[in-house]
């Protein structure tokens, strides 16, 4: 299981790589009007796609198969993300991603290297707590 | 109101049963087999048609622009 980010997605969604659907995707639920407004953006302003809407069906292709699975922002994930946000002066919807991934302890895959950096940050911190 | 539940049968070796029964009650492990299939075959069709998409639109991001425009979205809200 891994951990995706809106950016991550968002490339495996509209780019070829042939490598979606071999591992377990989980994004926060926020995730989606994301990956929607970016296709949106490609259509509408960057002319990159001709139609969106085919994107956006497989975008809940996914979820209906199960290669994405979508989790309910909670209060718990919020407050985490929160602390995460404040620590890294990152914005919220950033460290929502790195919450989910510190909370099911698995990796984050993201186009973003600020959040990667958070994310690796955040972890090594962890890590450092739980040898002392 | 009255709910009807298809029943089927399945006929399996007596090897086979023994085995599965480690695992709790035969009826049980095949309706998860079911949903494990149905899954399986869901997402291989959802595989195959987004490859599809992708190939007849063959298009190149730049993974930067993307963050880009998610961080714009994102300070936007």
């Amino acid at each position: 299981m891994i951990v995706a980010d809106s950016s991550y997605l968002v490339e495996r969604l509209i780019e070829r790589r042939g490598d979606w659907g071999t591992e377990d995707l989980v994004s926060p639920d926020l995730a989606v009007p994301e990956v929607v407004n970016a296709v949106l953006i490609q259509e509408r302003i960057l002319h990159t796609l001709s139609d969106g809407r085919p994107y956006i069906e497989s975008l809940f292709g996914a979820v209906d198969s199960a290669a994405l699975q979508l989790v309910k922002v909670t209060e718990s994930l919020v407050e985490e993300a929160y602390e995460i946000a404040m620590r890294n002066g990152q914005a919220i919807y950033d460290c929502i991603f790195v919450a989910l991934a510190l909370k099911y302890g698995v990796p984050l895959k993201t186009n973003d290297r600020r959040q990667a950096k958070v994310f690796a940050d955040e972890l090594s911190a962890r890590e450092g707590s739980l040898s002392q | 109101m009255m709910y009807y539940m298809p029943t089927i049968s399945v006929r399996i070796s007596e090897e086979d049963r023994n085995r599965l029964l480690r695992y709790g009650p035969l009826s049980e492990t095949i309706r998860q087999a079911l949903e494990l299939f149905e899954k399986e075959r869901k997402r291989r069709e959802w595989m195959a048609k987004l490859d599809q998409l992708q190939k007849e639109n063959p298009v190149k991001l730049d993974p930067d622009e993307i963050v880009r425009l998610l961080r714009e979205d994102r300070a936007s809200h």
